[in-house]
């Protein structure tokens, strides 16, 4: 309707509204609301131009509608605090709820912030090429010999009852950990620690490790992992290698190169661990594979200054790439685009370079979908568009060139929890309140599946301007 | 008798989601329904139904779709399972709240069936 009176009341109202699409929305139904007014009145014999300036006063103050029409379009804080207290609590199914509404504040907030969205996406993309292009995340494993029937035997496993063997070989002593420790409190650099402080720690085991190509961390015949995923139990909770031990052998390896002035082979060593770490997929793994090539690019340049080596003798993974890589698992959802539109997905997938350097990341995701889907599926039927995305996943899990995703798969194909964590979830009042009031309804799946990893409640798309703005130059880069 | 604007505020939220139960409706056909079917004893203030239709969309209350009929765009809101839900616990507080004000005003003895 385009009565001055009325065009002038909703840009009032519209004034009050940052949101352009929430902006546009709302003019176009108080728009047709006060069409209609209008009609009505007329109809009652009044004549228009009065007709016109009844019903917009009965809208009342044009500036106060607008800005209780932008508060109701936010959250309800105070409940999204009560279900994050319950979350304490009651774990997952209050951080759920709590993630719905989360969602819904980063729906509004993703319209006004569409162009960082495409500068984010821009970003990331760029990410990948380079990471494709390095040779350590873009090489893809022949994966033909296996680490894991060596290693798994012989690591300690966090997160389980029980160990492959009853005293690792590979478990790092406490009395060598106590040495990083003291050095750290005295604030001091593990690089200067004098390596005959680990004279007895055994590092002869990770030169035998060039005769693998890759770690699964699921293969050989006593594992923790392998017995937790069969008997059903979920991916949260699932045994994982005691990496920490792993990066104190790191330290002491590069610590004996420093002190025997053998620096190359050690440097190969620790490259090569690093490498087996990031073929196991998981998230975590690729991780901390990162921080071992960030210990080794400390030490080379240690070594530099100790005139141990010579330029160009070694070429460390440089520390922007390290954090391009780091920066890039960490926002693993944004593989199917969970915060943006799916055709926007569809060009993240269809870029040029294959994702195949995260298979970690992707491995994660596999591993939040199929909680996310036996979770909700035997009580929600799913909207289609989520079903297109399980499909979508479904095909990256299993047709990703360069990842095996075994860990993945093994979920991905395995049915859904075992009965006694599925009562965890459910039987607790409070629990069963969310759920009676329909906090999972199948609308509500697309957002669900965004945030599905309670650690994932802090992605939102203010990551489009941190993305780029921790490449800068003199920003601390963790891992040193 | 038109009712105490303030008895109203508490419940308007009540309101729209029982009317919205019996079928979708747009904003002003909703001003309009509720005015009727209450034989004019509430008459939402059209500035206070919009920012309550917009807050039961947030909370997932309602969902909203949009109409064109006769050239002209509608906003239509759906309750959700959500607001079934809310509706019903809306629907039993006030039970408990009216048997309660009964119970002082009238001195009538609490039964349980009242709640």
């Amino acid at each position: 309707m385009s009565a001055p009176r009325i065009v002038e009341f909703l840009a009032i109202v519209a004034d009050q509204i940052r949101s352009p699409a929430l902006r546009r929305s709302t003019e176009e139904e108080l728009s047709s609301h006060l069409a209609d007014s209008v009609d009505d009145l007329k109809g009652r014999g009044v004549p228009e131009e009065e007709a016109v300036e009844l019903a917009v006063l009965k809208l009342g103050d044009p500036r106060a509608l607008g800005q209780k029409i932008r508060r109701a379009n936010r959250p309800n804080y105070l409940r999204f605090s009560f279900l994050a207290v319950a979350g304490l609590a009651f774990g997952l199914p209050a951080a759920l709820g709590g993630t719905l509404l989360l969602e819904q504040s980063i729906r509004s907030h993703l319209e006004e912030r569409s162009r960082d969205k495409d500068r984010y996406r821009q970003a990331f993309l760029e990410d990948q090429k380079l990471l494709s292009e390095n040779e350590f995340f873009g090489r893809v494993s022949p994966n033909e010999h296996d680490a894991g029937p060596f290693l798994n035997p012989k690591i300690v496993w966090e997160q389980s009852p029980q160990q492959s063997a009853p005293w690792p070989e590979l478990e790092f002593s406490r009395e060598a950990s106590k040495v990083f420790w003291q050095e750290r409190r005295l604030g001091r650099t593990w690089l200067q620690i004098d390596p005959n402080r680990f004279a007895r720690v055994n590092t002869a085991w990770m030169s035998e490790l060039s005769r693998f190509d890759h770690w699964d961390l699921l293969s050989g015949p006593v594992n923790p992992m392998n017995t937790h995923v069969a008997q059903g139990k979920g991916p949260f909770s699932v045994p994982m290698p005691k990496y920490n031990d792993l990066n104190d052998f790191v330290r002491v390896r590069l610590l004996q190169g420093l002190g025997s002035g053998k620096m190359l082979p050690a440097l190969k060593d620790v490259r090569q661990l690093a490498r087996l770490v990031y073929t196991s997929e998981t998230l975590i793994s690729s991780m901390v594979a990162v921080g071992m090539l960030n210990l080794e690019r400390s030490a080379y340049e240690e070594a530099l200054r100790r005139n141990l080596l010579r330029k160009g003798e070694w070429a460390p993974i440089s520390a922007e790439l390290s954090a391009r890589a780091r920066r890039s698992l960490y926002d693993f959802q944004v593989w199917l685009d969970l915060v943006n539109a799916p055709e926007q997905a569809e060009a993240i997938l269809q870029a040029p370079h294959a994702p195949g350097g995260l298979c970690g990341a992707l491995s994660e995701l596999g591993n939040s979908a199929w909680f996310t889907r036996s979770f909700l599926e035997p009580r929600v039927p799913l909207e289609s568009d989520h079903s297109a995305w399980l499909a979508k996943l479904d095909q990256l899990l299993h047709h990703t060139p360069g990842c095996r995703l075994t860990l993945a798969k093994a979920y991905w194909n395995s049915p859904p929890h075992a009965e006694e964590e599925m009562a965890f979830v459910f039987s607790s009042d409070p629990v069963q309140l969310f759920w009676n009031f329909g906090y999972f309804y199948g609308a509500n799946i697309p957002y669900l599946r965004r945030v599905v990893w309670f650690h994932s409640l802090g992605y939102t798309q203010m990551r489009a301007s941190q993305y780029e703005r921790s490449l800068e130059p003199g920003r601390e880069l963790s891992g040193k | 008798m038109k009712v105490n604007k303030e008895l109203l505020k508490g419940n308007a939220q009540t309101l729209v989601l029982k009317s919205l139960q019996r079928q979708d409706m747009y904003g002003y056909q909703l001003a309009q329904e509720i005015k009727k079917s209450s034989a004019g004893a509430f008459e939402l203030t059209e500035g206070t139904l919009y920012p309550i239709l917009h807050a039961l969309e947030t909370d997932g209350a309602v969902e909203c779709y949009w109409e064109e009929e006769g050239g002209r765009k509608r906003k239509y809101y759906r309750l959700t399972k959500a607001g079934k839900g809310l509706l019903k616990q809306k629907t039993a507080e006030w039970n408990e709240f009216r048997a309660a004000l009964d119970l002082v005003l009238g001195g009538a003895k609490l039964e349980p069936e009242a709640l």
